[in-house]
This record gives structure tokens, sequence and C-alpha cells, in this order.
């Protein structure tokens, strides 16, 4: 028995070949990619697929004020952390497609498209791996926008391309990647922002609600992989036109969001709530209780301080005010809001600051009966959710530590 | 008593001398000590001083020589030899000086690695050097990964987080590839079978990665005593090794005794049981405030010899100890014995290992483990350096030990076996195959391994099967899948059951492995952790989970298998008189049927019920033997023609690992009365792993040896018609089997071959 046959009796193999070949409509790959606007480039190390689009940043879809962005982008650039003294035509829009959704250096990115500001006009570039012997073209071809580059700008980069794209310039033994790149990742303002406001925060939810733009006819991303190898075993084309623009869309995408978020940014700078989102207040808020107490505290008294709704916000709340000294207004709160959490930080209020043994004992022991009793309906979320005994245990320490206070003094 | 008055009690008791078949007394051994090294780190001598190494063992100072010159090596060493000091004192010396290099150390098990790393790390800390040791395993959390793969000098960790974990992103591990100079694989001896099949693939593709990255590092081996260290060393890295193996370490006085419990019905050949004489023995041992490990081969084994002594030490803390304990609870138990909390442990070879529990004073094998290795490493967890050890084998009623007991020189003669491995096995091959193309694409004309000029053959099939796709002379890797998640090193690991009790709230309580669910953990199974009975509510194959609530039963449960085989490929046969030997490559199909319920105690049959689980299926290799129908039934008569194969089978494979040296549990045996292959009455011998690891080969090579050591221990055995002890269970009233079977082993033996070896 050859290997061959003895290898199809150990295992069989699940990947057979498709049954029905689609419809070719075009001869071969080059004319194909050719009709979708494609150009071979000539590189030193090979030629490889290219598609470019330039759209003016004007245009109806972008609607981007090309001057109000570069002033508008500051904000965001600061609260991500990034050198605030990056310039717009600094950026690098990068996106890739993938031969897997996992990680791992067998992990082959076929499609990889990036995007730039140049003068008035927005710029993609899209570079295909027809073969698999064109990977290094591309990096090579890839490596000069990085080094030139200020910042990645991605989706979901920093966890997923960007290890990705550093993988296969070492395998291929290619220096000079810029490991050290800022990277500004949409997903994280995104989520910071839009967080269960809509069903997720994925990049096509973005467009939908905020872009306002529904792509038709898209090849969904589980699907990418698959279409890929069909190409490369059968040579569907179709589908490799589908990626293209799927990838193309992406990118124009992170554009068009990093113009809105920039405006939403500014807007929260400039203390603007009404130009925001309703939906998302108490997520910018969540946000601001982070990186900056004053602008918290402005937006949460600007959202109301009737906390019924938002408890978590409330805590915040209190926690800031405290933070910045303002020590009767948090006691008014506490004691409007009476809770586990309220009680606790009365009883150290008058504990610490007022040296009022008997008033915070009162506040102890009426925290105990709210952990003790049973029937008590202990109203807001986050009391459900917390640790009764770790809270009693607390408590009870308290509150011998403050009689003994008392007793030493009576 | 202390151990050395249990030792003279013992050969001052004439009741227990009357069982003991073998009584080895080994001299202390002196210690043979060499200097440090004159170009060692003054500081590291020091600090090593300073732990109390005034000298070297001499063959810690051997290992240094060679391996500062370079050469790869495989120290054998004996438990409690100081054996990380062969690796740590070369490895650590280097890398003070050359801050840049990186070491890898492999241990088998997740448990060794970390045990490993409190010794490793206390010496650093006293070093005072920015040495940063890590350990990377499934337990290790994701936000301390970066910080290992970037700035770790010596990242501890075991195969299959190196296969699953390391290697496929190995782009992240640039500095350690780059930078690679010691490669420790401690316990090399484990790597044997499947598992050391697979993990010598593993280092092929350690290799290439290393050799993409520009090191080379050096191997440093140890292994416990087996025959081969060298060559078995040498087949795991495929590269030329040098062997340390003259020990410097002293050793205080051993014992060593092999014990056949006494014949309770001689007609029957019935001998009192194995486990209950363990649990006697044990509880002698332990009542005397001697610290003992007692060693069962299976997990129901120990979880009854636990109960048994529980119930017979009142007062004293015995645990058991197996593989579906969690880890912390293992831990605990690790803990306990070396502060000396636990008194006694009854384990399986779960703790044959060099996990560190201190050293003890007893061991009890309960039933030969398998191999001599294997023994060995067992009595080794007894002997202090300056005082007397004991360590007593219990026979239990099986052939093998039965034919160890009547021929106790073999322990005395015996050779420790050969461990072997077959990376070339096809399947393991190719998943590895894979799992490197996966890594970095394969040249066309790249072999995976020196000799293996079948590369371009393996990668062409994966090419058409559309996993590879070759353009411009390489192989890429064309699949959306990760191949390692796929392919576990030892077999069936990933598809562990977890076993939940009800009893209160639910509670994971252990876990069961794929091959063992259907026997150990079918509905109404009574399943024994810790002592504690669990009934077995509600298996859920699907979700590979089992439910379970404490119970407090008079019996335990035993499962009985049905097994179909199909013969896909004969690749030799040898025509004798009247019976055909062939080995070949076999379809194997197995279904539990139904259990039995068994009193404790008195190992009654209280009933049975059936069983309704999946059939499991494998491909394996297997030798087979094909009768001539009028043969065997002139010899044994219709009726019972079909009772001597099964003796025959049954012989067999209880001998054979003494030719094969394999564990017992690796070789399965199977007699049908008309193969579907042959349309003869037949008897298969079969690997038990996918694939096989070459033991059915090694039988049908020698299957003279193996039939005159059968042949020997069914005429000597004590019985008269038959027992457990050699032929197997016969039933009440059969004709005499006993005499039957050795009538067909004689006619065997002397038959002679009519044509020549016929190669397919």
């Amino acid at each position: 028995m050859d290997l061959k046959s003895k290898l199809s009796i150990y295992k069989s193999v699940k990947n057979e070949p498709s049954q029905e070949k689609p419809n070719q409509l075009f001869a071969d790959t080059a004319e194909f990619l050719k009709s979708i606007n494609g150009e071979k480039i000539i590189t030193d190390c090979g030629n490889v697929w290219r598609f470019e689009t330039r759209t003016a940043c004007n245009d109806k879809y972008f609607g981007i004020d090309i001057s109000a962005l570069k002033k508008n982008i500051r904000p965001l650039l600061s609260h991500l952390n990034i050198d605030e003294t990056v310039e717009i035509e600094d950026l690098l829009f990068f996106d890739l497609e993938t031969t897997s959704l996992s990680t791992g250096s067998g992990n082959y990115p076929f499609l990889s498209g990036i995007g730039y500001i140049d003068g008035e006009d927005f710029i993609t570039e899209q570079l295909f791996m027809e073969n698999y012997s064109d990977e290094p073209a591309i990096l090579n071809y890839l490596l000069d926008f990085f080094c030139k580059a200020k910042a990645v700008v991605c989706f979901n980069g920093k966890t997923f391309d960007i290890p990705l794209i550093k993988t296969r310039y070492r395998i291929n033994r290619i220096p000079g990647f810029p490991v050290k790149i800022p990277i500004l990742d949409l997903i994280i303002p995104g989520r910071r922002i839009f967080k269960k406001v809509w069903e997720n925060c994925a990049l096509q939810t973005f467009e939908k609600y905020i872009i306002g733009f529904e792509r038709i006819d898209d090849i969904p991303g589980w699907a990418i992989p698959q279409a890929f190898f069909e190409f490369q075993k059968e040579g569907v084309l179709e589908p490799i036109g589908k990626i293209i623009d799927h990838n193309k869309y992406d990118i124009i995408s992170m554009y068009v969001l990093m113009f809105i978020f920039s405006k939403i940014f500014n807007a929260v700078d400039n203390r603007e709530y009404s130009e925001l989102e309703t939906k998302s207040l108490s997520n910018i808020a969540r946000h601001l209780y982070r990186v900056d107490s004053e602008s918290f505290l402005n937006l949460a008294e600007y959202l109301g301080t009737e906390f019924d709704k938002d408890f978590s916000i409330f805590e915040k709340y209190s926690i800031t005010l405290k933070r910045c000294d303002e020590w009767a207004k948090a006691v008014h709160y506490w004691q409007k809001y009476p809770s586990l959490f309220s009680y606790c930080e009365l009883a150290k209020y008058f504990e610490h600051r007022e040296k009022n043994y008997v008033k915070a004992l009162e506040y102890t022991d009426a925290a105990l009966l709210r952990l003790n009793d049973e029937s008590q309906d202990i109203v807001n979320s986050v009391e459900r959710n917390i640790n009764t005994e770790k809270y009693k245990t607390a408590f009870e320490t308290r509150k011998s530590r403050l009689s003994e206070k008392i007793r030493r003094i009576t | 008593m202390n151990i050395r008055q249990l030792i003279d009690y013992l050969k001052n008791y004439p009741s227990f001398m009357e069982n003991v078949k073998l009584w080895i007394t080994k001299e202390p051994i002196e210690a043979v000590y060499a200097d440090y090294p004159e170009n060692i780190n003054p500081l590291l001598k020091e600090k090593y001083i300073a732990k109390g190494v005034q000298k070297l063992y001499s063959h810690q100072r051997l290992a240094y020589d060679h391996i500062s010159h370079n050469e790869d090596v495989v120290i054998v060493t004996p438990t409690a030899s100081g054996k990380t000091i062969c690796y740590n004192l070369p490895v650590l010396n280097y890398i003070i000086d050359n801050p840049e290099a990186r070491a890898l150390y492999l241990f088998p098990t997740k448990a060794l690695s970390q045990d490993q790393m409190t010794d490793l790390n206390s010496l650093i800390d006293q070093l005072g050097k920015d040495i940063k040791t890590y350990t990377f395993d499934g337990d290790t959390p994701s936000s301390a990964r970066k910080a290992i793969r970037e700035a770790g000098h010596i990242v501890v960790t075991n195969p299959d987080m190196l296969h699953s974990g390391i290697l496929p992103h190995h782009t992240k591990w640039v500095k350690l590839f780059e930078n690679l100079k010691f490669i420790v694989i401690d316990e090399v001896h484990t790597y044997r079978g499947v598992f050391g099949s697979h993990f010598a693939n593993v280092m092929r593709r350690l290799k290439r990665l290393c050799n993409f990255y520009g090191s080379n590092p050096v191997f440093i081996m140890c292994s416990a005593t087996i025959h081969n260290p060298k060559s078995h060393a040498e087949s795991l890295i495929e590269k030329s090794v040098t062997l340390i193996d003259k020990n410097g370490a002293p050793s205080g006085e051993k014992h060593i005794v092999i014990y056949n419990p006494p014949v309770v019905n001689e007609q029957l050949g019935i001998r009192s049981s194995s486990v209950k004489e363990a649990a006697k023995l044990g509880s002698l041992i332990l009542k005397n405030k001697i610290p003992a490990i007692i060693f069962a081969r299976s997990r129901m084994r120990v979880e009854i010899i636990t109960t048994y002594l529980n119930e017979q030490c009142h007062g004293l803390n015995i645990k058991g100890y197996r593989g579906g304990y969690l880890p912390n609870e293992r831990r605990a138990i690790e803990k306990g014995l070396r502060d000396r909390t636990i008194d006694g442990v009854v384990s399986t070879n779960a703790l044959e290992l060099g996990i560190d529990i201190g050293m003890l004073d007893a061991v009890i094998t309960t039933g030969y483990p398998g191999s001599f290795s294997s023994m060995m490493q067992q009595f080794g967890r007894a002997g202090r350096r300056n005082d007397s050890s004991l360590a007593i084998m219990v026979a239990t009623s099986s052939p093998l030990d039965q034919y160890i007991a009547s021929n106790p020189q073999f322990i005395q003669d015996a050779n420790p076996e050969t461990a072997s491995v077959n990376p070339d096995n096809l399947l393991i091959l190719m998943d590895h195959i894979k799992c490197a193309a996966f890594e970095l694409p394969f040249g066309e004309n790249e072999k995976f391994a020196e000799h293996l000029s079948t590369t371009s053959e393996m990668l062409a099939y994966l090419e058409e099967m559309n996993i590879l796709k070759k353009t411009s002379g390489k192989y890429h890797w064309m699949s959306d899948i990760y191949p390692a998640n796929d392919i576990s090193l030892r077999s069936a690991a990933q598809e562990n059951f977890v076993i939940v009790d009800k009893t209160k709230k639910s509670k994971v309580i252990g876990e069961v492995d794929y091959y063992a669910a259907p026997e150990l953990i079918h509905n109404d199974a009574v399943y024994i952790h810790q002592g504690q009975q669990y009934y077995i509510d509600n298996l859920d194959w699907d979700r590979r989970m089992a439910y379970a609530h404490e119970i407090d039963s008079e019996y335990y449960t035993d499962s009985q298998t049905k097994t179909d085989i199909h013969v896909i490929e004969a690749f030799e046969t040898l025509n004798k008189t009247f019976f055909e030997i062939s080995r070949g490559e076999i379809n194997v199909r197995s279904k539990v049927m139904m259990f039995k319920k068994i009193r404790f105690h008195t190992h009654e049959n209280l009933g049975w019920a059936d069983v309704n689980l999946p059939e499991i299926e494998m491909h394996t290799s297997a030798a087979w033997l094909d009768f001539d129908v009028d043969f065997l039934e002139s010899l044994a008569g219709k009726e019972f023609a079909g009772t001597v194969l099964y003796s025959l089978s049954y012989i067999i494979k209880n001998i054979s690992p003494v030719f094969t040296f394999s564990d017992i549990a690796d070789i399965h045996s199977l007699h049908q009365a008309r193969s579907l292959y042959s349309k003869k009455p037949a008897v298969f011998i079969y690997d038990s792993m996918p694939g096989g690891v070459g033991l059915s080969e090694k039988i049908f090579n020698s299957l003279e040896d193996i039939c005159a050591a059968a042949l020997n221990a069914v005429r000597t055995c004590s019985c008269a018609f038959g027992c457990p002890g050699c032929i197997g269970p016969v039933v009440d009233g059969a004709s005499d089997i006993k005499h039957l079977t050795i009538s067909l082993l004689e006619k065997m033996l002397s038959a002679s071959q009519i044509e020549g070896n016929t190669v397919h």
C-alpha cells in the first residue's frame, strides 16, 4: 500500500474539493482583477496587485470638513494618550483580511489595506496576495508607510492586525517595522462611549447607527478565509472582489468614525452635552470619572442628580465629590440615597473626619441591620451584586473598633 | 518500631517470610565527590556551598564539564542524587556572564515544573542577580505572558504547552529562540510510546525554529534508569548525545522484597487478594509511624486500599493520590507528605515521577507496575542517604506477576526496559508536519528529519488535500484551523470528562480521560474519589460531563467491553504447519456492554446491568495468529476450541510485556472464533494506542520466546485446572483447558515453517 492510500484510510480529511464549480465569468485572475481597477505594481521583491481609491474628504459619503477634523482631532488623541502633536496627515489607517480568524504564525494576511490623508483627499491602497509568494513584496511595500506614520489607526487592531503584521515581518525576516508605533484603536473609544447602547460594538454597528450607512451584499467576516481558499484551490474570483470592497469600506469607515469620535470628544471637552447621543452620556461619564474628575462632576450634574435610575453614577459622583473635598455635598447625597455603600461612606466620614464615633456607630448599625434583615428589599442593582459576607465582616470590625473608641472616651 | 526494627521484625516473622519469594539487601553506597570547576562563578559556588553542597558529586562535575564543551548530554540519575544541580549549575553559570542567553526547561507535567521553580527561584534570590525564571503553562495569566516572552531567562514549561502555546506563536518568542543556549529535558524516560513519539516530533519542530532563528542550543537531558538512555535520548532529539551514568551520590541500605500472597484455594489456584495484603502490610508500617507510600496499578485499587487503610489505621492521616484529582488537592497532598502532616499515601504511578514529596522509609508496590524501570522508580521513593529502607512488591494473581513471583531471579537479573519511540508513526508524523507547516512554510526539498525522505511525499499529499498550497517552491499553510489545538500529545488528554458532585451544591470533583470514561463513569457506576464513593446518576456524553452524588455503597462496579477487529492491511505473514502469524494494521471498535457489581472485601459478584454508550474506534498496529479450524478442533474439540483460544490470547497478552518492555495496558488482545479477515479462528495482539508504537511488531518478532515463557508460566502455576494466574478465569465444569492450552503452546513451538516469509 502506498503512503497516500494508507493516509486516506487513516484519516478522512474533511477538505474535499467542492462538488459544484461556480460559474467563471473571467478567463483568468489578471483579467478579473484589472476589471475591478487592480494594477500590478513593480517592487524590488516582485510584482503585486494593488487597488487604489482617492476620494475628496468632503465627498457626500464622507462629509468631512478637513479643517474641522484637523482641529477636533486633539481631544481624541489626548483621551487615548497619543502624542497630541501628531497631525492627521501622519496617521496610517490599517486593516487586514487574513486566512484565519485566530492567531498564530500560520495565519496569512492576504489583503492588506491602508488609508491616509493626502491634502483634501483620502486615499486607500490595498495589496492583494494572489500567491503566497507575494507576501514579502507586500510587506516591503507597506514598510515605508509604517515607518513614515506617527500613529496607526485601526479597529480592534491592537489585539489582532498589529501583532499579526509584526509576526509576518518576523517570519519573512524583514527588519525595520516600527514596533513601538502608537496605535489609535477605534474600538477603545467606541466601547467607552457606546457600550451597551446598541447590540454590540462592531464596526458595522457603528456604521449603521452613527454613520448611517448599511452595506449591501457584503461578505461576512467569517466567510472570508474560506473564500480566499476557494480562490486558491479553484480560482473562484467573485468573492475576492467582495473582500476587496469589504476591506476598503472597513478603512473608509474607520476614517469617518475617527472624524465622528473627534467631534464627540471635542463636545465633551467643551461640555456641549446636548450635541451628544443621550444614551451614551452615562458611558461618557464613566470614562471621565477615570480621566478628569472636574469634567465628570460637570457631566453628572448635567445628567441630573436624581440618582434613582443609575446608582453606579451616584457612587462615582459621591466619591468624586469626596476626592474634590466637597464633603458637605457628598454627605448630603449619601444621606439622601441610603444604601450599604452610603452607610459605609458615612461611617468612614464620621469616624475619621468628624471623629463623631456615636454617629459613625449609628450608620454602622444601620448597615448591619440592613445586611441581617432578609425581608429588607435591597433595591438597587449594585447592592444585589455585592459580597454580603465581606461587607458584613467589614462592618462588624468597624463596629467593634468604634465601640472600643467610644468606651475609651466615656 | 523504626524502619530498621521493622525490617528485623519482618525477617523473623514466619507467616510473612513464608510468602517471601525474594529478599535482596543492597549494601549502602559511599559518595564519590569532585571539586567545583575552577572557572565557575565564585558567587554561584558560594551560594551552593551555603545551601550545603560543599562538594559536587562526581556525576554533577562530569555533566558540567561536558555541557561547557557544548556537548548534548543525558544524565542517568537515581532518585535523590542531586540531578537538578547537573543542569542548574551550568545554566546559571552561563547566564550570569551572558545575560542575553536563554534556557528552556521541559518537564513532563505541570506539577513537576512548578516544583522545580521553587528550588531555582530561591537560589536565584540568594545570588541577587537579575535572572528571571518563569513557568509558562496553561495556568499562566495572560497579563504575565508578555513579560515572560520578552524577559524570561529561564522559561519552564511542559511539552504540551510548547506544542500548542509556544511553537505556533514563535514570532512572539523571538528573544527566546534567537538566544536559546540550553534546552533542559527532565525525566526523558517518560517520553516513550505515543507520548514519546509525539515528543520527538515536537523536538523536530523546536529544532526547525531554532535553526530559523539561528540558535543552536545544547540539550541537557535527565533520565531515570532505563536500558538504553543514550539511544533513547538520541532518538528523541535526533542528535548524538554523551551519556553520563556514573552516579556519585550515596545511598543507604535498601531491602527489596517480592511477596506472593498465600494461596487460599489450592483447587482453583486462588490467592489472597493483593489489595488486601498490601493494605495489611501498609497498616503495619503506618501504625509504626513509618512514612510510606503504597502504589497500586489502577485508580480503583488506589481508592480501595485507601478505604481499607483508613478503616484499619484510626487517627492516622492517609490520603489517596491519582490522576483525576484536581491540582489544588494534589498540591496539598504533596505538601502534607513533605511536612509530614500526612502519614501515608496510596497512589497510582502519578507519584512515580520526581514530584518532591521528601524521602519516605517504605514503599509497597501492589502488582508489578508493568515495567521494570517503573518498579525501580517506585522503589526509589523509599531510601534516605543514611538510613535503611524497605521496598515490597506484592504480587497480584495476574500471569505476569505470578511469572515474576515464581521466577524472582527476573528482578535480580533484569535489565531495565528499553524505552522506545516511533516518531515516524504515520499519524503522529502527519500531525506534526501540519503543525510545522503552520509554524513556517516548508521548502520543497526540506526534510522534517534528516532520514525522512518521505517528507516531500507527505507535503504533496497535504497539498492534494488542500491543507497546504505550494507556490514558488514553498508549501504554505492554507487552512483557517490552528492545527496544534486538534492534536494532543497524550492521546485523549483534551477530551477529558468532568465529574460533578450534585450532593449539595454542584462541585467538580475530578476528571476522567476519553478512553477510560465508558468504563469508569457510565450511568449507575460507583466511582470512588478520595475514598468517598459516588453514584453516577447521568453521564452526558456529548457535553463530556458526569453527574454524581455521594453514596455509601457495599459494592463497587467493574465494566465489560466488547471489541471488534477488522484488518486493514497485512504487512508480513509467516506460514507454519497449522497456523499463520501476521502483522499489519487493524481497525478496532470497542463498546462497553455491561458492568458487574462487586462486593467490597469478599469480592463476590452481586449482579450486573447494561451500559449504553457510543462505540470508540481506533486504527492501530497488530500481530495476529490464524489457526486451521480442523487442527484446533481436533486438539480441543469443537466445544472448547474458543475457550482455548481465549486462554492463549490471555496468556500471551499477559506475558508479552516482559518481552516488549512496555506497560501491560499498552497491549490488548482479542480472540475471534472466525476472523473477519482470514475466516479462521484467530488471536489478535495489538498496540492500545492509535497508530501503534511498535509493540506488536516486537511481539511478532519474538513470538517463539513469548510462547516458551507462556508455556513455562502455565506449567509451573500451582493451580489444578487453570486460574487467573495463568490461562485466565475458567468456567466451572469446563474441560481441562489448562492442559489443552499447554498442548496448544507445545504444538505451536514445535510447528515448522512451511513456506518462506511472505512480505505483502
